[in-house]
């Protein structure tokens, strides 16, 4: 793994070092708030946590690691502990959904019920937001990380500190919840 | 009993469209679906979804959020760097004390052998006039520092 | 230029002169005329003897720099420096020396107004009046810009322009 200078010039004081990494990654670790949080408030007050976490650890960070899993994972710690103080309920994990029973004709969908059809692209991702912010945070976080993160299966686990088959469980019953949330608009 | 491999696949299809599926798993899916029209259908139904997860807008921090983030987290740099720097001021400052503690018993000493016959002779204990001299230096010290503490703590007052 | 020689600087050169000067006075003497006469050094070799001397007398030079620095350094923190100098100097085995350095005032910043450096804990600027730093109305504690609340006293602080103009969706 390629050490990235950045880092090593942060752990050394240098403060346009900072800057840059703030710059590089500020995209991507707003964006992973906000799913996990919802809130645009929130989403900011985090940020600024975990950028000063990362100037707090930055000591007792191995060069060598993934500076990104680092980031996000301590980015997670502190949003999961922020949900604990103010909606504790929103963590639960929710319960497997239990639909395997039914055959797959239901679920095809056809050209005259579903909206995934008709919806113009854009008004289709407006929809897809929402209702992802209608899921617990664990879907909505494993979703963002695989499709807007664009991280592989074994990073997702890694990042959330789950086995690889509880995380791909995770992916595979957020989606089809999603798609749940979807089809009953 | 176990799920028949239909339903095995049926369950993987969702990973599938999510392109989470070890190279194993995909020959197997792909190898299912060259005779299963129903979970091609499926698979097909996920492409609208999956393909606009992936194209969601980002949403992005504003410029304010960034620079007082920013801002923040050089200052906090800094502090950290100049706790740093004190700690290591303070550790050699007191090692130094400590030498120069031996310093003076080792002057002391080579004073009082020579030139201890001219003082009085209850001078001539060396670890006496030693220690005093140690535990003046230390109370003094100690007196100095409680009374430029408290002022100090009434002084911290901004307004 | 590294941290350590930054700080040296702040030592006046006259501190560095008299440490020296006074370094000569004591080292060469007791060289040449202590140590041949006195008893037990006399048996010791030369170098032996020019090592104790002139090694052992360094700290003396160290004392003398920290002693300098005390005075730079409470000089430019407007802190009362003669007052310090001497606490230094008087209280024996470098503990003044330890004290000024938990004691001492923070470094105070120019003015973003009209540039001129006054005390640290200064919440106005003396000259042109520039709020140098928030404090609470109520307890004089010194305050973060993004408060609500004092987190000393709990009073609650006006909507100050700082907090306004930061986040506009929060001004709403």
């Amino acid at each position: 793994m390629a050490v990235d200078a950045d880092v090593v010039r942060l752990r050394r004081g240098d403060l346009n070092a900072l800057s840059e990494l703030i710059s590089r990654h500020q995209n991507r670790l707003y964006r992973y708030l906000l799913r996990m949080v919802r809130q645009p408030a929130e989403a900011d007050d985090l940020f600024q946590q975990t950028w000063l976490r990362v100037v707090e650890k930055i000591h007792s960070f191995d060069e060598s690691r993934n500076f990104d899993a680092w980031l996000f994972t301590l980015a997670r710690n502190l949003a999961i502990d922020h949900l604990r103080r103010i909606r504790p309920e929103s963590l639960d994990e929710p319960l497997a959904d239990g639909r395997h029973s039914e055959t797959v004709a239901e679920r095809i969908p056809s050209k005259d019920q579903t909206p995934l059809d008709h919806a113009l692209a854009a008004e289709r991702r407006t929809e897809i937001v929402e209702a992802m912010s209608g899921l617990p945070m664990m879907y909505r976080e494993v979703l963002t990380l695989r499709f807007e993160e664009e991280m592989r299966i074994e990073e997702i686990a890694q990042v959330t500190a789950v086995p690889l088959s509880t995380a791909k469980a995770r992916l595979r019953r957020s989606l089809e919840q999603l798609r749940d949330a979807l089809e009953a608009r | 009993m176990g799920l028949s491999e239909h339903d095995k696949i049926r369950e993987l299809l969702a990973l599938a469209a999510a392109g989470a599926l070890t190279s194993a798993e995909e020959k197997q899916v792909a190898e299912h679906l060259r005779s299963c029209i129903a979970c091609s259908n499926e698979l097909g139904a996920w492409h609208p979804i999956t393909s606009e997860l992936r194209r969601l807008p980002t949403p992005q921090p504003s410029l304010w959020l960034v620079q007082a983030t920013l801002a923040r987290a050089q200052a906090k740099l800094i502090e950290q760097a100049e706790h740093d720097w004190n700690r290591r001021v303070m550790i050699c400052v007191v090692a130094f004390a400590w030498l120069l503690t031996i310093a003076n018993w080792l002057v002391f000493h080579f004073v009082s052998e020579r030139f201890g016959s001219l003082l009085e002779p209850q001078f001539g204990h060396t670890w006496i006039s030693f220690a005093g001299f140690t535990t003046l230096g230390w109370l003094a010290g100690g007196v100095a520092a409680v009374m430029l503490a408290v002022r100090q703590r009434g002084e911290r007052r901004l307004a | 230029m590294s941290r350590f020689t930054k700080e040296l600087r702040v030592i006046p050169n006259a501190a560095w002169i008299v440490a020296w000067l006074v370094y000569l006075c004591m080292t060469v003497p007791l060289f040449l005329f202590v140590a041949p006469t006195d008893a037990e050094m006399s048996k010791w070799p030369r170098w032996a003897q020019a090592l104790l001397i002139y090694g052992f007398l360094l700290v003396e030079v160290a004392w003398v720099a920290l002693i300098g620095y005390i005075y730079g350094d409470a000089k430019r923190r407007q802190m009362r420096y003669v007052l310090w100098t001497l606490l230094a100097i008087f209280i024996p085995n470098a503990i003044g020396i330890i004290l000024y350095l938990i004691l001492r005032d923070p470094l105070p910043k120019p003015c973003p107004g009209c540039g001129h450096v006054e005390k640290a804990k200064f919440p106005f600027c003396p000259h042109c009046g520039t709020l140098l730093h928030p404090a609470c109305p109520k307890c004089g504690k010194a305050l973060e810009p993004t408060w609500a609340n004092c987190a000393f006293c709990g009073q609650q602080l006006p909507e100050t322009s700082m907090r306004a103009t930061q986040n506009p969706s929060v001004a709403m």
